[in-house]
């Protein structure tokens, strides 16, 4: 639990940090988002939003998406860093996470519902499901019936319209959906060689001028993309219709990149820290008796942080072997007492 | 189950604006504090690491910081339940505590930069956004066509 | 801004004493109320807590919170080139990356200042939930210091077993057993030579002998030493220190009390 701090670390900070803060339990959680202005009804009259849950293909269970009452709807996607935390005003705010809405095209969730309920045959979209709540809303209230002629067969009979599965139709279309997500990489210029699973936005400048990734490699990330809101399996056949080669080759080569990537990381983090190893002979010779300084008086105080504590252990001394070996047989002290 | 955000535009156009700093460390509390007192009070600019840089420190540590705007097309809000659902399954409400248009995100000891995780995390709206534009019928019926073409060529 | 000042420098050196044998390394915590320490030891069967109130120090100030993580050693070293009556300061910045150590001679003769680089370290602070234990002895620290090392002689783990009529000590191995009995002192003529037990119910433990010897470094801060006790809680061993604080270590029972 006492682990070396890296850089990477990030200090705890207690509960008072903040000085003599009155602790409130009631006030719940606040939540800080980031909300599409376009999806936010103008006013009282447009009636409310509403966050609902709805099957996810990518996630494989429900999540939650935005909806207007006009029926527009938006995933709603949190950004979770670890150890992070807001000051909102002048009080802290332990949730960390910023929500944000970002849009979906609704005939991707119900791709789902399609293919397990209509692929062997045509049915109205409000006889599928029909026990299933969210589903139902879903597909009946939410989704255009218009774009699923992108991926199903449509068949009319009077004012009933009934639906059926089209597998070359959905393909194609997801094909052009990833072109689309391709056109925006490209435009981004995210860098996506052949580490691009691995490292899926990094988005340096550096990188990016030096990037001489192919077509392929942006097609591979875009599907990528595209994939997270399809079962494995539709993913699968994505990947073949769109031929990304999927080379074992190719996993090679990205793994070894990115691992070289990753020991270069290190390296630079290392280098641009002007943290010196504290070993107990160094600390010795930096001690100096110099009279009479004023320690508050040095206006060019460095912004460094606090040295990072020397990552290799070093060997146990005598003393300190007797007393982890006297430790044996008793419980950890962790196991009593909870972690703040 | 469903949350209901008891707001609309009108709301967040009288909303009350708030300053926000995201900060880079795990507090395991909520409430109020001395933020001007122990925070504001020891912003500095650090015109040295670039315009805007902003450094502090919290419990010590270093931080460095910048102003924020929130994502283009997007209000920033803080939201917060009024009331603790009862079950999973129970409706909920979320209230508008006040509305932002920028707000200071800080790192520990590094100067923010596009290789924050934060950064990149945004540009997953923009992908999301590409990816749900529509597609058109004639686009589409091109593209079987096409496709049909490219199998019958290479059988 | 951070500067904590004593008047002597013996305390500091006995306090570091206390902990510097189970800690390598630890962050102080330091805010307008005080400092305050928490670690465990590196086998983390033990956990120290040190307390030092803001208003024992002579002077005290701090502007912000801040954590200074230390190598206990360097700490140690340091405060070996103080004199015991020396005036002892501690000073840091805001965002600093050094502590500064400050020694006086009582005369203002001689002045030396040290500094000392600061460590991340990344520990977690544990919640320790509030217990009503079911026996609390206090007893002169000597004597306890002695009855832990005697009995590690004997053995690995010590049995404490506590009653009404009194506490005793007992270790037992190849050499053969001991005990020691300690009765409730009768009359209270010396406070620091009682033994006192308030007992709610009879309990009896069995705890790692090395680190009940580890806890006793923290002898020479206090006459007395107070042991609270309650089946399969973790026993706390408090020293206080006189005006200025506590020091309390926490010990996980071991789980089987025969011998390993």
């Amino acid at each position: 639990m006492s682990k070396k701090a890296t850089r990477a670390s990030k200090p705890k900070a207690d509960p008072d940090a903040e000085g003599s803060a009155k602790m409130s339990k009631a006030s719940a959680l606040k939540k800080v988002l980031f909300m599409s202005q376009e999806l936010l009804p103008k006013d009282a009259d447009d009636g409310h939003l509403r966050l609902e849950r709805f099957f996810h293909p990518g996630h494989g269970k429900e999540a939650l998406f935005m909806t207007h009452p006009d029926g527009r709807i938006m995933e709603f996607v949190e950004y979770a860093e670890p150890r992070r935390s807001w000051l909102v005003n002048s009080e802290v705010c332990s949730n960390g996470r910023i929500y944000m809405t970002t849009p979906v095209d609704p005939t991707l969730l119900a791709l789902y519902h399609l293919r397990k309920h209509c692929a062997q045959k045509a049915m109205s979209l409000d006889n599928i499901a029909v026990e299933e709540a969210s589903t139902s809303r879903l597909l009946n209230e939410i989704l255009d019936p218009e774009n699923l002629k992108c991926v199903a067969d449509v068949k009319s009979s009077g004012e009933q319209k009934f639906y059926r599965y089209n597998q070359e139709r959905t393909l194609a279309w997801l094909a052009l959906k990833t072109r689309q997500v391709v056109r925006i990489l490209k435009e981004k210029q995210v860098h996506c060689g052949h580490s691009a699973q691995s490292q899926n936005f990094v988005r340096s400048e550096k990188l990016a001028a030096e990037n001489v990734s192919n077509e392929m490699d942006y097609t591979r990330m875009a599907c990528d993309i595209v994939g997270r809101y399809l079962d494995a399996d539709l993913h699968g056949l994505l990947i073949n219709y769109l031929h990304i080669p999927s080379e074992i080759q190719a996993i090679v080569e990205e793994k070894a990149a990115a691992q070289k990537r990753k020991s270069m990381a290190g390296k630079d983090e290392g280098s641009d820290s002007k943290k010196i190893k504290l070993n107990d002979s160094d600390a010795a010779a930096k001690l100096k008796s110099s009279g009479l300084v004023d320690s508050d008086g040095d206006p060019n105080a460095s912004i460094t942080s606090p040295t990072a504590a020397p990552l290799k252990e070093r060997s146990l001394t005598a003393k300190e072997k007797a007393l982890a070996k006297g430790a044996k047989g008793t419980k950890s002290i962790a196991s009593f007492f909870k972690v703040k | 189950m469903s949350i209901t955000l008891d707001f609309n535009g009108k709301n967040i156009a009288k909303g009350k604006e708030l300053a926000l700093h995201f900060l880079p460390a795990k507090i395991n509390g909520d409430g109020e504090a001395n933020v001007d007192h122990y925070f504001n009070n020891y912003t500095r600019e650090a015109t040295e690491f670039g315009s805007g840089i902003l450094t502090n420190a919290l419990r010590g540590y270093p931080l460095m910081g910048e102003k924020l705007k929130v994502p283009e097309g997007y209000r920033g809000l803080v939201l917060q339940e009024t009331e603790k659902p009862i079950s999973y399954s129970s409706d909920r409400q979320l209230r508008l505590t006040g509305v932002f248009q920028d707000f200071t995100f800080w790192n520990y000891d590094k100067v923010p930069s596009n290789g924050d995780p934060y950064r990149q995390a945004l540009f997953q709206a923009d992908v999301a956004q590409a990816l749900a534009q529509p597609i058109t019928e004639d686009d589409l019926e091109a593209e079987i066509a096409r496709n049909k073409e490219n199998a019958n060529d290479s059988p | 801004m951070f500067e904590a000042r004593l008047g002597q420098a013996t305390i500091l050196k006995k306090i570091l004493d206390a902990i510097k044998d189970l800690l390598n390394e630890a962050t102080f915590d330091c805010s307008d109320s005080g400092i305050q320490l928490q670690a465990m030891d590196n086998s983390h069967v033990s956990l120290v807590s040190l307390t030092l109130r803001s208003d024992g120090f002579d002077k005290f100030r701090c502007d912000r919170n801040l954590s200074m993580g230390m190598n206990l050693g360097s700490m140690a070293k340091i405060l070996k080139c103080a004199n015991n009556e020396d005036n002892v300061t501690m000073k840091a910045q805001d965002n600093a990356d050094t502590v500064t150590i400050m020694f006086e001679s009582a005369n203002q003769e001689k002045v030396s200042d040290y500094e000392m680089k600061l460590m991340n370290l990344d520990q977690e602070h544990l919640g320790i939930p509030e217990t009503d234990f079911s026996c609390v002895v206090r007893m002169p620290a000597m004597e306890f210091a002695r009855i832990c090392r005697d009995l590690a002689q004997f053995s690995e783990s010590v049995v404490i077993c506590c009653t009404k009529e009194g506490v005793k000590f007992s270790a037992s191995g190849d050499v053969g057993t001991a005990n020691i009995k300690l009765a409730q002192t009768g009359s209270v003529d010396k406070e620091e030579e009682a033994v006192i037990i308030e007992m709610q119910e009879p309990v009896t433990l069995t705890f790692a002998c090395r680190y009940l010897n580890a806890f006793t470094k923290a002898t020479p801060l206090s006459t007395q030493v107070q042991l609270s006790m309650c089946a399969d809680v973790p026993l706390v061993v408090e020293y206080a220190i006189k005006d200025l604080g506590h020091i309390r270590y926490y010990l996980a029972p071991k789980i089987e009390d025969n011998e390993t």
